[in-house]
């Protein structure tokens, strides 16, 4: 019966095992099992509301514009991004290539950004984007709870929101939450 | 005559970096609010997280999503939002995590009642022992059929 006396230390054992596991998650690839990342509230709930100028190159005056209503009908995949943001470039060569690719259209938001920079950025580097819309102030992004671009999100036929994804687009990513919507709905 | 040189040589270094690079913070316009509002918005920043920061509240925060979030708080107080709304409006968002007290709820109730549940626990476990030291030591008679029995398998 002595090792009775081990038992605490076998549930403290556990226990630090236990946090160092869930302290280190962050290591997994996944969005879900990184520490620092909020689940969005929105999801499977409608789209928040948006009116926002397209951005035209040449510039059109006035602008066009885009509503949540424009949306309905398909799947949507809405990227925010901006010039200023140094994460979206790691992310730019996969959306080049998904927009080379077969038929999905990705709408980017603007984010807190001018026309010309964000201009100047796709003329450099190429424009995955099927639509762009200007969110100079950051409203949208408020509204749709964003807190760290660039964050995409899927948007389903009926507008209802499915997937939140916080940081850089990476081909898993895309494969496992965002391709199985896209490819029903085709 | 050679500082000159150089901050003439800063100055246009300055000029060649490509302007655009950086976050724009648009001036927006300033939103005045009574007294009784203003010290509601105080008050209610502390207890709000900059979700950009995560370790800090919307009072202590420069950080530009900071900057926005304090923003709407102040627009939605102005435009007559509760104190209990304006939480609601940004929960509806970013989700309970935007707030440092989180709600007393089915989902947190471990949370708020587990420490103490942990209390009670350690004061049954203490009762336990003491009960049991107690017995013992007013108890010491042994069970002699038993203690024989004992001795007589190791013999």
């Amino acid at each position: 019966m002595r090792y009775r006396y081990f038992i605490p230390m076998i549930v403290l054992v556990g226990i630090v095992a236990l946090l160092a596991y869930t302290l280190n998650r962050g290591w997994s690839t996944q969005p879900e099992d990184d520490p620092t990342y909020v689940p969005s509230p929105l999801i499977g709930k409608t789209v928040p509301a948006f009116d926002l100028a397209v951005l035209a190159t040449p510039p059109a005056e006035p602008p066009a514009r885009f509503t949540q209503a424009d949306l309905k009908g398909r799947p949507a995949v809405i990227n925010f991004f901006a010039s200023w943001c140094v994460a979206c470039r790691d992310e730019h060569p996969f959306l080049m290539q998904l927009a080379h690719g077969d038929q999905v259209s990705i709408i980017g938001i603007d984010y807190k950004d001018t026309p010309q920079a964000a201009r100047r950025l796709l003329g450099e580097h190429g424009d995955p984007y099927h639509l762009i819309l200007e969110d100079p102030e950051g409203a949208m992004g408020l509204n749709w709870g964003v807190y760290g671009i660039p964050e995409t999100y899927l948007v389903d036929a009926h507008g209802i929101v499915r997937y939140k994804q916080v940081g850089p687009m990476t081909p898993a990513a895309w494969r496992k939450h965002f391709q199985p919507l896209l490819e029903a709905a085709r | 005559m050679k500082a000159m040189l150089y901050m003439l040589v800063l100055a246009f270094g300055l000029a060649l970096i490509p302007a655009g690079y950086a976050q724009v913070q648009s001036v927006r316009p300033y939103i005045p609010l009574g007294a009784e509002q203003e010290a509601r918005y105080m008050a209610l920043l502390p207890g709000l997280r900059c979700m950009q920061c995560q370790n800090e509240s919307l009072e202590s925060s420069q950080a530009a999503l900071a900057q926005d979030m304090r923003y709407k708080v102040r627009e939605l107080i102005a435009a007559g939002d509760s104190d209990a709304q304006v939480r609601q409006y940004l929960v509806d968002r970013y989700g309970q995590y935007v707030l440092y007290k989180p709600p007393f709820q089915p989902l947190t109730w471990l949370l708020w009642l587990g420490p103490f549940g942990l209390v009670l626990l350690a004061m049954f476990v203490a009762w336990r022992v003491a009960r049991r030291s107690r017995l013992e030591a007013s108890s010491p008679a042994l069970d002699e059929a038993a203690l024989k029995r004992l001795l007589d398998e190791t013999k």
